[in-house]
C-alpha cells in the first residue's frame, strides 16, 4: 500500500511560538486519520502544512510521493487545485454563490471544462441536489458543511483535509456528516486527515493520533497503517 | 454605574478599532470643516462685494470731485438743510435742528461715529471794500469785490493754517465776542488772492432780501430790505490738506466765504439779520471697519428711517448721501444674487458631504455588525448598543468640531482665493472670522455624522448572532430604496419639475427681480438638478448589478478571466455591500461634471457676451469731421437756412488703422438707425438698426464672437451671404418670419442718416438670430429690428460715408491706451474704445464672479476629495471584510496573481462603472439644466443664450484622482494580500 502523506520532523514556528515540534507521520492511501488534541496543540497547523496552505519552518512533507515543501507558491497553488480538498470548521463557503456555484468554484479555478455534471454529482453525494440554487446563509450548518464537503470533493482530490468539520454542529448533524465522510472515504478511496477533539468524531476514523504542544504524543504509528482499520 | 461601564466600553472599542475610528473621525472632520467653511467663504465673498461697492463709490466721487486718486473717502452720512426761497433759518432754529440731529439721529446710526462736522452758511453777501480800504480800490466802490456767504464749520482750526493775521473773535485763543466790538471774519487764501483783501482790512457786506409784510389784516405785500454789515478781516487761511476727509465742502468753496465763529454768528449777525441760514450740513463719519456684511441691511434701513424722520422734523432736511446709500443698496441687491447663486452651487456640496458622512458611518457600522451581534447575544440590549454608539458619536463629534472648525479657516481661505475655476490667486485671501452660521453648520454636520452611525447601529443591534447570519443571507438582496421604489418615486416629481422648467426657460422666470428670488421659498426649483441626479443615480444604481451580472455571464466561459468573472459575479450578487460607494461615485462625478461644465459655460459665456457686444478684440468709436467746421463733429444739427451745401463728414482713410502697432486687421462697422419701409409687422422702429460692415474682414475679426447657434446655419456661412451680391441684406429670423420675407426679395430701408435720410433698396440674402454689435447682450433685443448689410454698398447708395466704428483684431500684448493715442496721432477722432480683453479681465475680477467660481471650485475639489477619500475608505474596509473570502479562494487554488486580479477587478469595475454612470448623468444634467441657469441675475447676460460646454479636461482630473486613489487602494490591497495567510484568514471565522 502506497503512502499518501509522509511528514518528516516538521516544525512550524510563529515567532517564538513553536506550533509544531518535529512531527513525523506517515499515512497510507485510503486511510481516515483522526488527529486529536486540545486547542493550541498544533492539529490545525499540521493539516495546514500538509495541505500546502502553510509552510513548515523545517522538515519535509510529501504527499503521494511529491515533496510539497520545496514547491514554489505557484506550484503549490496548482497542486492544491487538484490534489487536495479542504473542509473547514466554519464551512468557509462563498456567501454570494449558490451551493452549486460553491461546488463548481474549485473546478472553475482549476480550469475544468465540464463542471456541471461533476458539481451535481458531488451535491447528490452529499444529498443536497434540491438545495443547489440556495445560498449558504439560507442553509443550516449541517447543510453548509455538506456543501463544503461537496466542494472539497469536486476536483476529485486524493487527499481530504478536514479541520474540526463538526465543531459547529450539533450531535445529530455531526453524525450525519461523519457518516457521509465515512461513505466517501470508503467509496472514493480518498485519504482523509481530520482534526477534532470530539470523541464522537474520532469514533468514525480508522486511527487516531494525539497531539500535545506540537508533538504527537500517542497512537503514533511510524510505519504504514492499514486503511479501513 | 451601568452607563459609566458602557461609556468605558465604548471608549475601549474606539481605542481598539483605531483604523475604523480614524476613518470615521476623518470623515466627520472633513464634513465639519467643509460645512463650516462654506458660509465663511460666502461671507468673505459678500464682504469683498461690499468693499468693492464702497471702493467704486469712492472712485466715482473722486472722479467727480477731481480729488487725488489716493484719497480715502470715508463712510459718511450727510444731512443737509437747504433753505430755498424764504425758508431761511434763524440762528435759534439752527440750534434746534442741531439738537435734533445730535441727540436723536447720530446715536441711531449704531456704527461708531468717528467724526462729526457741522457747517452752516448764509446766502451770499456782496462784498465791498469799506472806507478804510478805499485807497486800494479807487475805481468804483459800487462794484462788489465778490460774493461770499458768512459761514462757520466745526473743528476748523485743526485743518487750516493762518497765512497772516489772527483768528476772529470767538475762536479759541482769540478775543471774546462783545456786543459792541467789530465783527470779525477770516477769508481763504484763494479769495484774498482774487480780491486783494488782506488781514486787517475792513469790508462792507451788503445783501438785499425780498420779504412779505402785512399791509392790513387781509393783505400782504413784498418789500425790499437791505442789510449792511461792516466787518474786519482778521486772518487769511489756507487748508492744511485739501484731500482730508474732513472737508465736507470742498475747501476751494469755503475759501470763497467769510468764516466766523458761531458765537459771532449768534451774538452779532443774528441781531442784524434774523433769518439768514440757507444751508446747513451735518456730516457723520462712521467707522467703515465696523460695517460688515451682517449689519449693512440694518444701516440702510436706519438710513431710510432717519431720512423719513428728518423730513418729518423739517421738510428741507434731507439725507443727501445718495451715493453711499445707493452703493449699500446695490450691495444688498448683489449680495442677494450672490446668496442665490451660492445656494444654487453650494447645495450639491452639502449633499455630497451628507452622503459621504452617511456612507462612511454605514461602512464603519457594517464592519462592526458581527461584533454587535455578539454583544447582543451576550446580553446587551438595543438601548445599550444605542447608548454606546451615542457616546462614541458624541466623542467623535466633539473631536471633529475641535479639529474641523479651525481647519475651516484654511479651507475657506483657499476658496476665497479662487480667481476663476480651479485657479487661485498667488496672494491668498485669508478668512479670519467665521459667521455664526458656520459654527451652527459645523455642529450640525458633527451631529449628523454621529447620528449617521446610530441608525445602522440600531438596526444591527436588533439582531443576535443567529439573526446576523440570517441577515447576511439577505445582504445579497436589494437595498431598501430599491425595494420601496423610492428612486422611481423621486424621479417622477423631478421629471415634472424639469418639464415645467423647460417650459419656463430658466430657473428664475424672466421679468422677475432676481434680487427678490428666495431659494428657500421654492427649494425644489433650485435643487432640481441635484434632486434629479439623486433620483437618476439611484435608478441607475438599480441596474448596475445587472450590468455586472451581464458582464460576468459574458466572461464566464473564458478560463483566463476566471478572477474577473468571480469579481463581476461578486459585484452582481452583493449590491448592498457597495451601494454607498457606488452612489458616492455617481453623485460626485455627476455633480462635478455638471459643476465644471457650468463653470466652463459661464466662462465662455462671458467671452461670448463681450465679443458679441464689441464684435472683435477692440472696437473704436470714431467720428469724422464735419465739412461745416462750426458744428460739433458727428452731432446732428439743423442746417442753416442759407446753407445750400449739404453737410457731410470727412473721415481719415481707414487703412491708416493698420499703421497702429498692435492692430492686425480692421473692419468698418457702421451702426445706422433705420426704418423698414415695406414691412407690415414692425416693432419699435426707434430702436431698429442697420449694421453696415466690411464683410470679409469683419467675418475674420468677429470669428471668435460668431457662434454657430446664432442662426439656423453656421454664422460664417450666413455672413458670407453678403458676398453673393453688393445689396445683400441679412435680417433677423423672427422679423423674416413675421413679415413673410423671402430670400432674394427686395427690401427697402429708410436710412436715418447724419443730417439727412434716404431709402436704400436691399435684397434679402439670409437671416440670423443674434449678431455682434447690433444684437448683443446690451441691445434691446425684445423690441428692435436689426439688419446687416455691406458698408460699401450702403455708403455708395447714400453718396457718402456715414459714421462708423472700427472693429479690430489686435495683438493680445498690445496696449489699448497706446493704440488709441496712436490713432489720435494719425488723425482719427476716437471718442471711446472698448477693449474686449480688459473687459473680460475686469469682469473676471468681480467679487461675485470670483465668489461664484470659488463655490464651483469648492464643489469640485470637495467632491473629488471626498469621493477619493470615501472610496479609499470603502475599498480598504471592503478588503478587510473580504480577507476570509480571499483566504478561501487561495486555499481553493487561486494563485496570488489571480487573487490580485480578483481584488483589482472588484475595485476597478466598481470605480469604472460608477465614474461612467456619474459622468453620463453629469453630461445629461449639464445639457438639461445649465441653459436654465442663465437668468439668475445681472451677473449673467440673457443674450447670447447659454451654450453648454463640457469641461472634459476637468472631468479628466477627477478620473486621474480616482485612478490615483484606485492605484493606492490596489497597492495597499496587494500589500495586504502578500501578507495574507490563507489559513489565518480562514481561521478568523465564517465568510
Amino acid at each position: 500500500m502506497s503512502i499518501a502523506v509522509e511528514t518528516r520532523a516538521i516544525e512550524r514556528a510563529y515567532g517564538s511560538v513553536r506550533a509544531l515540534r518535529g512531527v513525523t507521520l506517515s499515512v497510507p492511501e485510503g486511510m481516515w486519520l483522526g488527529v486529536k488534541g486540545r486547542s493550541g496543540s498544533g492539529k490545525t497547523t499540521l493539516l495546514n502544512c500538509i495541505g500546502g496552505i502553510d509552510r513548515p519552518t523545517a522538515g519535509t512533507v510529501a504527499c503521494f510521493g511529491r515533496d510539497i515543501v520545496g514547491m514554489s507558491d505557484l506550484e503549490l497553488t496548482r497542486w492544491r487545485r487538484t490534489e487536495v480538498g479542504f473542509v473547514f470548521q466554519a464551512f468557509a463557503l462563498m456567501p454570494t454563490l449558490s451551493a452549486y456555484e460553491n461546488v463548481e468554484l474549485p473546478m472553475r479555478i482549476a480550469g475544468a471544462r465540464s463542471r456541471r455534471g461533476r458539481a451535481m454529482e458531488c451535491l447528490d453525494l452529499v444529498g443536497l441536489t434540491k438545495w443547489a440554487d440556495h445560498r449558504p446563509p439560507e442553509m443550516s450548518g449541517g447543510q453548509q458543511q455538506r456543501v463544503a464537503i461537496a466542494r472539497a470533493l469536486a476536483n476529485r482530490p486524493k487527499l481530504l483535509l478536514a479541520d474540526e468539520p463538526t465543531g459547529e454542529l450539533d450531535t445529530t448533524t455531526s453524525k450525519d456528516i461523519l457518516a457521509l465522510l465515512r461513505r466517501i472515504v470508503t467509496a472514493e478511496g480518498i485519504t482523509l486527515l481530520m482534526s477534532s477533539h470530539d470523541p464522537l468524531a474520532l469514533s468514525y476514523v480508522d486511527t487516531v493520533v494525539e497531539m500535545r504542544d506540537g508533538e504527537i504524543v500517542s497512537g503514533l504509528p511510524l510505519g504504514p497503517l492499514t486503511a479501513g482499520g | 454605574m451601568r452607563l459609566i461601564s458602557l461609556t468605558l466600553l465604548a471608549l475601549r472599542r474606539l481605542a481598539n478599532q483605531r483604523a475604523l475610528t480614524a476613518c470615521l473621525l476623518l470623515g466627520m472632520t472633513v464634513a465639519v470643516a467643509i460645512a463650516s467653511a462654506i458660509p465663511a467663504f460666502v461671507s468673505s465673498a459678500q464682504n469683498r462685494v461690499l468693499r468693492r461697492e464702497l471702493a467704486d463709490r469712492a472712485a466715482g466721487q473722486i472722479r467727480l470731485s477731481g480729488l487725488a486718486a489716493n484719497t480715502r473717502l470715508p463712510l459718511t452720512f450727510k444731512f443737509s438743510y437747504l433753505g430755498l426761497g424764504r425758508a431761511l433759518l434763524s440762528y435759534d432754529e439752527t440750534l434746534d435742528l442741531d439738537a435734533f440731529m445730535t441727540e436723536r439721529i447720530a446715536p441711531r446710526l449704531e456704527l461708531p461715529v468717528v467724526r462729526t462736522v457741522r457747517y452752516a452758511s448764509t446766502d451770499p453777501w456782496a462784498i465791498l471794500p469799506a472806507n478804510e480800504t478805499w485807497r486800494r480800490y479807487p475805481l468804483d466802490d459800487s462794484q462788489p469785490l465778490g460774493y461770499g456767504s458768512l459761514d462757520f464749520i466745526t473743528d476748523l482750526l485743526g485743518h487750516i493754517d493762518l497765512d497772516t493775521g489772527r483768528l476772529p473773535a470767538g475762536f479759541p485763543g482769540a478775543p471774546e465776542v462783545t456786543d459792541d466790538g467789530e465783527i470779525e471774519v477770516m477769508v481763504g487764501r484763494a479769495f484774498s488772492t482774487k480780491t486783494g483783501i488782506q488781514a486787517g482790512d475792513m469790508i462792507s457786506l451788503t445783501r438785499k432780501d425780498t420779504v412779505r409784510v402785512a399791509v392790513d389784516l387781509k393783505t400782504t405785500r413784498e418789500v425790499q430790505r437791505e442789510y449792511n454789515i461792516l466787518a474786519r478781516v482778521t486772518a487769511i487761511w489756507a487748508p492744511k490738506n485739501r484731500n482730508d476727509a474732513y472737508w465736507i465742502i470742498r475747501p476751494e468753496v469755503l475759501e470763497q466765504d467769510l468764516t466766523l465763529s458761531p458765537e459771532m454768528m449768534s451774538r452779532r449777525i443774528s441781531k442784524i439779520v434774523e433769518r439768514q441760514f440757507s444751508l446747513m450740513i451735518w456730516s457723520y463719519e462712521l467707522d467703515d471697519k465696523a460695517l460688515t456684511v451682517e449689519n449693512v441691511a440694518g444701516v440702510v434701513d436706519r438710513a431710510n428711517a432717519l431720512s423719513v424722520e428728518a423730513f418729518e422734523k423739517n421738510e428741507q432736511l434731507t439725507l443727501n448721501q445718495f451715493e453711499m446709500i445707493s452703493a449699500l443698496r446695490n450691495y444688498l441687491k448683489r449680495s442677494q444674487e450672490l446668496i442665490l447663486l451660492m445656494t444654487l452651487f453650494c447645495a450639491p456640496i452639502f449633499a455630497v458631504v451628507l452622503s459621504f458622512v452617511v456612507l462612511v458611518a454605514g461602512m464603519v457600522v457594517r464592519q462592526q455588525e458581527g461584533e454587535l451581534a455578539i454583544l447582543r447575544s451576550r446580553g446587551a440590549s438595543p438601548l445599550d448598543i444605542f447608548y454606546m454608539y451615542a457616546a462614541q458619536g458624541a466623542l467623535l463629534a466633539l473631536i471633529a468640531v475641535l479639529i474641523g472648525v479651525p481647519l475651516s479657516f484654511g479651507v475657506a481661505s483657499l476658496l476665497a482665493s479662487a480667481i476663476t475655476f480651479l485657479q487661485f490667486s498667488p496672494q491668498p485671501e485669508w478668512v479670519t472670522s467665521l459667521p455664526p452660521v458656520s459654527l451652527r453648520l459645523a455642529v450640525a454636520a458633527a451631529i449628523l455624522g454621529a447620528a449617521a452611525t446610530l441608525v445602522p447601529a440600531l438596526s444591527a443591534a436588533r439582531r443576535t448572532i443567529l439573526g446576523f447570519g440570517a441577515e447576511r443571507a439577505r445582504s445579497a438582496g436589494r437595498p431598501l430604496w430599491q425595494r420601496a421604489w423610492l428612486d422611481v418615486l423621486l424621479l417622477i416629481p423631478c421629471a415634472y419639475a424639469t418639464w415645467q422648467l423647460r417650459q419656463a426657460g430658466s430657473l428664475v422666470v424672466f421679468g422677475t427681480d432676481v434680487s427678490q428670488a428666495d431659494p428657500f421659498k421654492d427649494p425644489i426649483r433650485y435643487l432640481l438638478p441635484i434632486l434629479t441626479l439623486t433620483a437618476a443615480g439611484l435608478l441607475a444604481s438599480r441596474f448596475v448589478p445587472r450590468l455586472f451580472g451581464l458582464l460576468a455571464a459574458l466572461v464566464s466561459r473564458i478560463q483566463p478571466l476566471t478572477p474577473i468573472f468571480l469579481a463581476l459575479r461578486d459585484l452582481a450578487r452583493s449590491p448592498k455591500d457597495y451601494a454607498g460607494a457606488l452612489l458616492l461615485l455617481i453623485f460626485t462625478l455627476g455633480i462635478a461634471a455638471y459643476g465644471a461644465s457650468l463653470a466652463r459655460t459661464l466662462d465662455q459665456h462671458l467671452i461670448d457676451t463681450i465679443y458679441l457686444d464689441n464684435g472683435g478684440d477692440l472696437r473704436l468709436i470714431e467720428v469724422g469731421i464735419s465739412n461745416k467746421p462750426d458744428r460739433q463733429p458727428g452731432i446732428p444739427g439743423q442746417a442753416a437756412a442759407d446753407d445750400t451745401e449739404p453737410e457731410y463728414l470727412i473721415f481719415e482713410p481707414p487703412e491708416g488703422h493698420l499703421e497702429i502697432e498692435g492692430i492686425k486687421r480692421y473692419a468698418r462697422a457702421a451702426r445706422i438707425p433705420v426704418r423698414a419701409r415695406n414691412a407690415g409687422n414692425r416693432r419699435n422702429e426707434d430702436k431698429s438698426m442697420l449694421l453696415a460692415i466690411d464683410r470679409e474682414e469683419f467675418a475674420r475679426i468677429a470669428a471668435r464672437g460668431l457662434r454657430d447657434d446664432y442662426s439656423y446655419a453656421p454664422m460664417g456661412e450666413i455672413v458670407n451671404r453678403l458676398a453673393t451680391r453688393p445689396d445683400a441684406l441679412l435680417v433677423e429670423r423672427r422679423f423674416f418670419a413675421e413679415n413673410g420675407l423671402t430670400i432674394g426679395g427686395k427690401f427697402v430701408l429708410d436710412i436715418g442718416d447724419f443730417r439727412a435720410a434716404g431709402p436704400v433698396t436691399y435684397t434679402v440674402a439670409d437671416a440670423f438670430d443674434v449678431f455682434p454689435i447690433v444684437a448683443g447682450s446690451e441691445a434691446d433685443y425684445e423690441t428692435g429690428n436689426f439688419f446687416v448689410a455691406n458698408a460699401a454698398y450702403t455708403f455708395e447708395r447714400m453718396g457718402k460715408e456715414l459714421p462708423y466704428d472700427i472693429v479690430a483684431e489686435t495683438d493680445p500684448a498690445a496696449n489699448v491706451e497706446k493704440m488709441v493715442q496712436d490713432a489720435q496721432e494719425l488723425g482719427f477722432i476716437v471718442i471711446n474704445a472698448y477693449d474686449s480683453r480688459s473687459k473680460i479681465l475686469s469682469e473676471q475680477q468681480r467679487p461675485e464672479r470670483q465668489g461664484l467660481f470659488g463655490a464651483l471650485t469648492a464643489g469640485f475639489l470637495f467632491m473629488t476629495a471626498l469621493t477619493v477619500l470615501g472610496f479609499a475608505i470603502y475599498a480598504l474596509l471592503s478588503f478587510r471584510r473580504r480577507a476570509i473570502e480571499l483566504g478561501v479562494l487561495r486555499a481553493l487554488g487561486l494563485s496570488e496573481g489571480q487573487t490580485s486580479i480578483y481584488v483589482i477587478g472588484i475595485q476597478g469595475a466598481l470605480t469604472l462603472v460608477g465614474a461612467l454612470v456619474g459622468t453620463t448623468l453629469g453630461v445629461a444634467l449639464s445639457y438639461i439644466y445649465v441653459p436654465a441657469m442663465q437668468a439668475t441675475g445681472k451677473l449673467i447676460a440673457p443674450v447670447p443664450p447659454f451654450l453648454t460646454r463640457m469641461a472634459w479636461d476637468n472631468v479628466a482630473l477627477i478620473y486621474f484622482a480616482l485612478a490615483a486613489a484606485l492605484g493606492f487602494v490596489i497597492a495597499a490591497s496587494l500589500g495586504f494580500l502578500r501578507r495574507l495567510r490563507a489559513f489565518e484568514a480562514i481561521k478568523l471565522g465564517a465568510v
